[in-house]
């Protein structure tokens, strides 16, 4: 088998939380946890969860925005924690973000031109006529215009604005690019054009998209593997089509569960899943779903069950994935 | 549909400073009752003319037309007996429930608080009353969550409180601004039953505004579509997911992702929401409807009846029907 | 949800244009009020030469304690020197002390401030440092120093420089904190950009206006520290008057010689008038969030 594009093992990040008071003992957030998977070329995978369940730390864990409390992400096989720094910086030009916020992912004081030529320069290139050519050619390709060059941020609309994230996202002809909920805070008209604008590029330009959101119905249009989040644990992975078909975690069953249907005809009393989301500082022992589950029996409260393979595509972390996969 | 509609909102408009209007000639009923949804994107209006419901706008708002609420012009009124009506026949949520709550004080003082002023009863009994309000919009441990402040409560708990507040004088009509949109999906499906159950157990009619075309397609009886300042459309659930009839409409069901079918391309709107200072001539939404004429530039269509149950502001909407927009 | 949607352009249109900044300045009443003050003071000390030629330290033993009148503008003091020349000369020294401190404020509060709040590598023994500096009265800080150094110019300079910093630093600091999570300065560090890069180009820009304020009230305790310190005689010898040394001579002749003390009084009370007001202005327009403190 070859080297996948991305490979993370066991990734980790706690972080230290001060108590109430300063004489309370520090506490430990475990935002992610031992969460492991691969990424191939030209692939997508749709990391999906609620606030809390950290999938916005796993993608700034494998950009090493923050520094991983254990585990290791490698990039092309390389082990980016003991790359050297300046190797690391370099490599930065190969992995690329977009994010959530199009206002706020944009220096208000910085024109367009430059804002999208930020990764080349930031690699140490000089402006240029050159670069300013090529800045027109990105602004082309996510659909703007070259004349929209010398422009602020804040005389675009919150779509035009995304697509100059992007733009700047592919400037230094990345491979793997890390969307952190991109088309989240957009118009629903505005987002569909925004989603296939990304599919068209990853044709186009073979990326690869580690794809954060947290509306399964989105995701479903971009990924091809599925992992869901829960409290810091990825508790299912699989392909698209199996996931959407059939769910085998719980949890994940539950969120599928809580999209709202398309079509009025399909409201149905569904079984809704019960209670709030547990604080992420003081999760449930056991399995970190067992308060909220239908199916939660002893052993989901003493035991952790580990993500494991119930078919030869499918992973799942529910003691009981083979009874509920049955029916 | 033919007893009389609890509110009845004809040719609103609303408009700020003389340069810019958010909201052109809308008019709809809503009967008691009813669930009724506004939808449309960031810059439609949606907002402003629940807020114009409300009686909200900021004093600088120019509002024209009228709201009738149970007979009453909400806009002749004098802003005390407003105040009153809000309070007691009309409840508000609003998308941050936590702005609306006062963090120095508990969950039990805010929402006794509320049923004291429009029903006077002892302190005890008011606490009585706000625990039975909390169970109904299904907080468990109502009696310890009422000692809590604001902050100790999660997003979805203090929406949950927040509808309970709104409750305490048993409004007839509900308005929520977006109620879901800053929670969970699976806090939003709670919340979303939870409406459901409160207009079945109580009868209380609902503005729901919202951008999602799903939360309609969950909760909705009918709904209403802006665009661009403008009512676009109107129709029962039903009619418009199966028929709609205006290119505005069809155009927002398509590109929303769906979960069933093949995770096809999604179908997009070309181009963006005009700039309110640059308004095109004619239809607002010509210059991105794959159906425009040449006649679509010339005069912005009324809203016209389709069928009794539907009516659209498009030139070519009788003509669509019969294509099978969707 | 319109008017809710404009907000944020008009908020960056605030941020991007130096033209908008300069309208609102011009409409600020505080700051117009407070750049004249200061402005005013700031062209007379430069134009002294022109203003008056007298030496200020020439004596004139039978013109001694002469009322403001028109030959002695601002009148004589005990050993018969003019005042207004003493008074101009000695607004070079308060003046040029102050604007030391604030350029020793400014080199030294970014550089600290950006290796604690940037780097964090340093930052709690830093800030515990100058929580230290900071909790001892600015005033009584300043007069240990320069009594430790020894009367001179430079002195007072050096101690007004290390009882300011600390501020200075902690308010770079701040506004670092902030700066360093915001999206386009994450996106700057996942394309790879240097660190000097990150902080030059997409951080320090969001630390000038609450930096820029800061200096300027910098200023004003830096010259009203400075008089205090003269007074006690531990800045510049009294050869070269400071404002500070002209209200300490003059104190002894209070009674029958009020001039000597109110008229240079009078100088600092405008210079640090102007300068506050000149910094509150600024900090209304610049950045309207710290409105609220102070």
């Amino acid at each position: 088998m070859t080297t996948p594009l991305l490979s993370v093992d066991g990734l980790s990040k706690e972080f230290p939380v001060a108590g109430d008071n300063w004489l309370a003992p520090k506490q430990t957030l475990r935002a992610v946890q031992s969460v492991s998977f691969e990424l191939g070329s030209r692939q997508t995978l749709g990391l999906v969860g609620e606030s809390g369940c950290g999938k916005s730390t796993t993608g700034r864990l494998i950009l090493q925005l923050i520094e991983p409390t254990s585990g290791s992400v490698r990039f092309n096989g390389r082990d980016l924690a003991t790359m050297p720094r300046e190797e690391l910086r370099q490599l930065r030009s190969s992995m690329q973000i977009i994010f959530q916020d199009p206002q706020a992912s944009l220096n208000p004081r910085h024109r367009v031109e430059d804002l999208i030529l930020e990764p080349l320069y930031a690699q140490g290139e000089k402006p240029s006529a050159r670069l300013t050519n090529y800045a027109g050619e990105l602004l082309d390709k996510v659909g703007l215009s070259r004349r929209h060059l010398s422009r602020f941020p804040h005389e675009f609309s919150g779509g035009q604005r995304q697509r100059i994230g992007i733009a700047r996202a592919i400037a230094s002809k990345p491979q793997l690019i890390v969307c952190d909920e991109a088309v989240s805070a957009l118009d629903v008209s505005v987002q569909a054009q925004v989603i296939n604008l990304l599919q068209d590029l990853q044709d186009e330009l073979g990326l690869s998209y580690l794809f954060i959101g947290h509306d399964l119905a989105v995701v479903r249009h971009i990924a091809d593997t599925m992992a869901i989040m829960y409290l810091g644990r990825i508790v299912e992975m699989g392909p698209k089509r199996e996931f959407y078909g059939r769910p085998l975690h719980p949890y994940a069953q539950a969120l599928l569960g809580s999209v709202p249907v398309s079509h009025p005809s399909k409201r149905h009393s569904r079984k809704r899943l019960e209670g709030e989301i547990p604080s992420p500082l003081n999760p449930p022992t056991g399995c970190h779903f067992h308060p909220r589950c239908r199916f939660a029996r002893d052993i989901c409260k003493q035991q952790v069950p580990q993500l494991r393979s119930i078919s030869p595509t499918r992973q799942a972390a529910c003691h009981f994935a083979e009874e509920i996969a049955a029916g | 549909m033919t007893a009389a509609p609890l509110l009845s909102v004809r040719d609103l408009s609303v408009s700020f400073n003389d340069r810019f209007t958010a909201v052109r000639e809308a008019s709809f009923d809503i009967h008691p009752g009813e669930l009724v949804g506004v939808v449309g994107e960031s810059g439609s209006g949606k907002s402003v003319s629940a807020l114009a419901v409300m009686g909200l706008l900021p004093p600088t708002a120019k509002v024209t037309g009228s709201i009738h609420f149970q007979g009453r012009d909400l806009l002749a009124l004098p802003r005390r007996e407003l105040r009153k009506l809000r309070g007691r026949d009309i409840g508000i949520i609003f998308q941050e429930p936590m702005t609306s709550l006062n963090p120095v004080f508990t969950i039990g003082d805010q929402i006794a608080e509320a049923i004291r002023v429009h029903s006077p009863m002892s302190k005890k009994a008011a606490w009585d009353r706000a625990t039975e309000l909390l169970e109904q919009v299904g907080v468990p441990a109502p009696r310890r969550r009422l000692l809590d402040y604001p902050h100790q409560l999660s997003g979805g708990l203090r929406q949950r409180v927040m509808i309970a507040i709104a409750l305490s004088s048993s409004p007839k009509l509900l308005i929520a601004d977006e109620p879901t949109t800053a929670l969970d999906v699976t806090i939003q499906a709670q919340l979303l039953d939870l409406l459901n159950k409160l207009r079945q157990d109580f009868g209380t009619a609902i503005l729901l505004i919202t951008h999602n075309m799903g939360v309609m397609a969950e909760v909705a009886d009918r709904v209403v579509v802006m665009y661009a300042s403008r009512i676009v459309e109107q129709a029962s659930i039903f009619d418009l997911f199966d028929r709609p009839q205006h290119p505005y409409t069809s155009g927002l069901l398509g590109s929303t992702p769906e979960l069933d079918g093949e995770a096809h391309r999604l179908r997009t709107i070309a181009g963006a929401m005009p700039n309110p200072a640059e308004l095109p001539p004619g239809c607002l939404f010509a210059p991105r409807c794959p159906k425009a004429v040449p006649a679509c530039l010339e005069m912005q269509p009324p809203l016209l009846p389709v069928t009794p149950a539907q009516s659209a502001a498009c030139i070519r909407a009788p003509g669509l029907a019969s294509e099978g927009a969707r | 949800m319109t008017a809710i949607a404009t907000e944020p352009s008009r908020l960056a249109l605030a941020l991007g244009s130096t033209r908008t900044w300069l309208k609102r300045l011009a409409a600020n009443r505080s700051f117009l009020l407070g750049a004249i003050l200061f402005g005013s003071i700031c062209l007379v000390t430069l134009l002294a030469p022109l203003i008056t030629s007298v030496d200020p330290n020439a004596l004139s033993v039978r013109n001694r304690f002469k009322p403001p009148s028109e030959i002695y503008l601002f009148g004589t003091d005990n050993l018969g020197r003019d005042m207004l020349s003493r008074v101009l000369n000695g607004a070079r020294l308060s003046l040029g002390i102050g604007f030391a401190v604030v350029i020793l404020n400014a080199v030294f509060g970014v550089l600290l401030g950006a290796i604690a709040g940037y780097y964090r590598r340093l930052d709690d023994l830093l800030m515990r440092i100058a929580d230290a500096l900071m909790a001892f009265p600015a005033v009584l800080l300043a007069i240990g120093i320069a009594a430790a150094l020894g009367p001179s110019a430079a002195t007072a300079i050096i101690a007004l420089a290390v009882v300011y910093i600390p501020r200075t630093a902690r308010v770079v600091r701040a506004s670092i904190l902030v700066a360093r999570e915001l999206d386009y300065v994450q996106a700057a560090r996942a394309a790879g950009a240097r660190d000097g890069r990150i902080l030059w180009h997409h951080i320090m820009p969001n630390c000038m206006a609450p930096l820029i304020v800061q200096l300027s009230f910098v200023f004003a305790y830096a010259v009203l520290s400075e008089a205090v310190l003269s007074f006690l005689g531990l800045s510049a010898p009294p050869t070269v008057p400071s404002w500070g040394v002209l209200i300490a001579e003059g104190r002894t002749y209070l009674r029958e010689a009020a001039w000597l003390t109110v008229i240079p009084g009078i100088a600092i009370a405008t210079t640090v008038l102007g300068l506050n007001l000149l910094g509150d202005g600024l900090r209304d327009v610049l950045d309207p969030r710290m409105k609220v403190e102070q």
